[in-house]
């Protein structure tokens, strides 16, 4: 396992040689902890069924950190499902300016106070923690080996970690950590095909004791004056036949959704196709081409671990992205094209 | 917290960022004292003491322990901020009310289940460098906009303008104009 802060690392050596705080410590270095309660054996496909399940029907509430090339950013994630079955959730960023995401099962709120704003968009093609399983356990274990690792301890909680290897190059490992006692995934981590992490996402504070109020889903923005409400997105996502299509997908993608919709800046509407393969999402955008600019290629974003690639395809642009390497969005790029009237 | 001072150390928070912890150290009594400690280990890293052994031994010999426990490099690999970001936060934490002259690097390799070389790097200190970026190409903007539709809300922090590569801000986009 590979540490990936030099200082924390030495911090814990550092506090563990004086002798300070030797539990903190064991937990920063990520040693081995013997699991206190092993659950009923359950086998690797079994805790990706709870991990997806956990993160959709628990409530909880807790902070968590996204860390990725771009640096580290906190957010605090409050989950219920209130007695009418509606899936509720509020995700506040708490570095940089303030924003509040409420989401209600696919609906998605998004508060920006600084401009006043809410956004509505409907929820697909990101990747959300702790909810990073979209799909069925069963289709991700035809894409990728899933075994199961150590256990360990993350904000105070026993976490087994779940391996999961691509079986080919068209996306990249994961591992996941989920409690023990429940199958909420506590850390995740996302590696290249060199097997450098790319994103991790971890809870450093977490409360299990179901003790979540439905009033604390509420955005604390509500009910101020003054707002303007965007939904253009979420009045365009209606799905749509885009007319097109991508020809090779790469095995174990399927289509999750495909909408015409309406983006800032742009007076031409873009069709947008989003594909799964259970835990990677990729996007296809095709626009109008303007005139301007036609560009290809595909590479790395630098600060994400997203991968996009463009081609002009009949006087469109395409451009595909996605949590998955540049040779995964590079097939899917080619194989794009119009389909027949 | 301790995520944060250590990002901090690290360089890898954003002005932004970097104030809010660095605010946060003057009421919060914990992290002061987690934050001095980490100036005990900036000390230790940049004094040549460790070898002369002028720090205190005992903890010395405990820290190489635990290092020996530590299986893996400790440079971060991956994740890590272009080298002007880390400037410039350097810059900006040394205006601030923290005063750090020099922050150690230490590669740590192991063989054979033993700590073979520890290498302390002194920084040198940092140039200043101009924060003016020039304006976005039409094509960085365009996958800009996707990348907040493809992420759509759920990390809006990470995707103001400087979210995409400073490869795709300067004026030669690595994309070619068609194929």
């Amino acid at each position: 396992m590979k540490s990936w802060s030099k200082s924390q690392s030495v911090f814990a050596a550092l506090i563990a040689g004086t002798g300070l705080f030797a539990g903190i410590a064991g937990a920063q270095t990520g040693h081995r902890v013997s699991p206190a309660s092993p659950p009923p054996l359950l086998d690797a496909r079994e805790w990706l069924d709870r991990i997806a399940k956990s993160a959709r029907e628990l409530p909880y509430t807790g902070v968590f950190i996204q860390q990725t090339a771009d640096g580290v950013s906190t957010s605090r994630i409050t989950h219920l499902v209130d007695r009418q079955g509606v899936e509720l959730e509020k995700l506040e960023m708490l570095d940089g300016p303030q924003t509040e995401i409420i989401r209600r099962n696919e609906e998605m709120f998004c508060y920006h106070p600084d401009a006043k704003i809410v956004r509505v968009d409907r929820r697909i093609s990101g990747r959300f923690f702790p909810s990073l399983i979209s799909g069925n356990p069963k289709l991700i274990a035809d894409n990728y080996r899933v075994s199961l690792g150590n256990v360990e301890r993350v904000a105070g909680f026993d976490c087994q970690w779940v391996i999961l290897e691509p079986r080919d190059a068209m996306r990249y490992m994961q591992k996941l950590c989920a409690e023990l006692g429940t199958g909420l995934l506590l850390r995740a981590r996302l590696y290249s095909d060199r097997n450098q992490m790319l994103e991790q996402f971890m809870f450093t504070q977490l409360d299990l004791s179901r003790s979540v109020a439905k009033q604390s889903l509420k955005s604390r923005f509500e009910q101020l004056p003054g707002w303007q409400t965007n939904d253009s997105a979420k009045s365009a996502n209606a799905a749509a036949d885009t007319g097109w299509k991508v020809a090779n997908l790469p095995a174990g993608f399927k289509k999750v959704a495909e909408m015409i919709r309406t983006m800032a800046g742009r007076s031409a509407p873009v069709s947008q196709l989003v594909f799964s393969d259970g835990l990677s999402h990729v996007s296809v955008f095709v626009e109008p081409m303007r005139g301007d600019l036609q560009t290809s290629g595909a590479r790395m974003t630098d600060d994400s671990p997203i991968a996009f690639a463009m081609r002009p395809v009949a006087d469109h642009q395409v451009t595909v992205m996605g949590e998955v390497p540049v040779a995964a969005v590079q097939a899917i790029a080619d194989s794009v094209m119009q389909k027949r009237r | 917290m301790n995520e944060k001072l250590s990002a901090l150390m690290d360089g890898e928070l954003d002005h932004h960022q970097a104030r809010t912890v660095i605010k946060s150290l003057g009421c919060d009594e914990a992290s002061r004292a987690h934050w001095d400690v980490y100036h005990v280990i900036g000390e230790v890293l940049r004094g040549d003491d460790l070898r002369h052994g002028n720090v205190h031994d005992a903890s010395t010999n405990a820290i190489f322990a635990a290092l020996a426990l530590e299986p893996t490099v400790l440079t971060p690999q991956m994740i890590k901020q272009p080298v002007e970001k880390r400037t410039r936060i350097a810059l900006a934490m040394a205006a601030s009310v923290i005063t750090i002259s020099a922050v150690g690097v230490v590669a740590i390799q192991q063989q054979n289940g033993q700590v073979s070389t520890v290498q302390l790097v002194q920084q040198v200190a940092p140039k200043p460098v101009s924060v003016n970026k020039p304006p976005p190409t039409t094509a960085e903007v365009r996958v800009n906009d996707y990348l907040v539709v493809h992420r759509q809300f759920s990390n809006p922090g990470a995707f103001q303008p400087a979210a995409l590569s400073r490869d795709a801000r300067g004026t030669s986009l690595p994309l070619s104009a068609g194929k």
